[in-house]
């Protein structure tokens, strides 16, 4: 065993940064449904996202403890963040740049359209 | 429950200089499960924002047939559930055995009370017909509308089993946790656990406004 002293390792959190971060919680929560009532138009995707993130930033550094823990725990996660970037970015650059926006123009391409409802009937109708 | 009982003594495993070697580690550990669970979820939000981009208006209609009440209701029980997880933990940290199994009992009827709600919601659309793809019976006004609950379903469904799987790992804590195995020197399990639930709180936390409340 270790000639370190490890009884006192852990840092025990407050309780009211608990208290205080779920408060917060249900506040956002609250605030993004309130929101979510009137339209902004082109807005209200960015809005949306902005709670959402400062609600998963709560939850990460608080309720997870990450901004307690090691660096290396955190470079850990963040590199996660880096990748699902790279994951959208590469995604939307393939959209963006091919010639036909709109997969159903996309016939001509001989490429299949999306899958269709095979159950007679489910055509819309309105 | 037997309180009194002394706790057990964790025996730190040789590979380990110490406890708290082995605490970080294990730690490190579950960070990197969650960076691959990340990209997990991650490959259906690019589907998401891609079906988003080339159907907006199979959005605009489904958020009508979404009930966001139930989603908020839902949002607000996993909050909770998240803060009953943390505490639980914190009580381990202090020695205070019964009060870790009553939060984790509250997080755990959490966890059974969001997948009721699930339950009635998957309930109404499998009633009305709002099946993914081919399964799709409704009357869309929208061509592309099974599309949507091809990817509602998905999502939340994979969330949802997430939730199951949660739910067995709090009741795997309340065993390990009345046999007196975590104390405030070893509360392992517990943090592993906690990261793990709050990651599900996490994906909740984008499902909810991505699906009920931006149309």
């Amino acid at each position: 065993m270790s000639n370190h002293d490890h009884s006192d390792h852990h840092f025990i959190v407050p309780a009211r940064y608990y208290v205080a971060t779920l408060l917060s919680l249900l506040v956002l929560t609250i605030i993004t449904v309130v929101v979510a009532q009137y339209n902004f138009g082109g807005w209200n995707l960015p809005i949306a996202l902005l709670v959402a993130v400062i609600k998963a930033g709560l939850v990460i550094n608080i309720f997870m403890g990450l901004r307690w823990n090691r660096t290396f725990d955190r470079i850990a996660f963040l590199g996660s963040l880096v990748f699902l970037f790279i994951f959208f970015l590469f995604s939307f650059s393939d959209e963006l740049l091919r010639p036909y926006r709109n997969p159903i123009e996309a016939v001509h391409h001989d490429i299949k359209s999306p899958v269709k409802p095979l159950v007679k009937g489910a055509e819309h109708h309105e | 429950m037997k309180i009194t009982e002394p706790h057990k003594e964790h025996i730190v495993a040789h590979h380990f200089a110490n406890s708290k070697h082995e605490f970080d580690s294990a730690r490190l550990g579950m960070w990197i499960f969650l960076v691959t669970e990340v990209l997990f979820f991650g490959a259906l939000f690019v589907a998401y924002a891609f079906l988003r981009w080339s159907y907006p208006e199979i959005f605009v209609e489904a958020h009508h047939i979404l009930s966001w009440k139930m989603g908020a209701l839902n949002t607000a029980i996993l909050i909770f559930s998240s803060f009953t997880m943390v505490m639980a933990i914190r009580s381990a940290q202090l020695n205070q055995r019964l009060k870790t199994s009553l939060y984790l009992i509250t997080t755990m009827i959490c966890a059974f009370g969001f997948l009721v709600v699930k339950f009635f919601e998957y309930s109404a659309k499998i009633h009305h017909g709002y099946l993914p793809a081919k399964y799709f019976v409704a009357h869309g006004a929208s061509e592309y509308l099974h599309l949507f609950f091809g990817l509602y379903f998905t999502m939340t469904g994979l969330h949802g089993i997430h939730v199951l799987v949660g739910i067995g790992l709090i009741i795997w804590l309340l065993l390990r946790n009345r046999k007196g195995h975590f104390y405030s020197n070893y509360y392992t399990p517990l943090e592993m656990v906690g990261l793990y639930w709050h990651f599900v709180d996490l994906v909740w936390i984008f499902l909810f406004p991505l699906f009920y409340l931006v149309g």
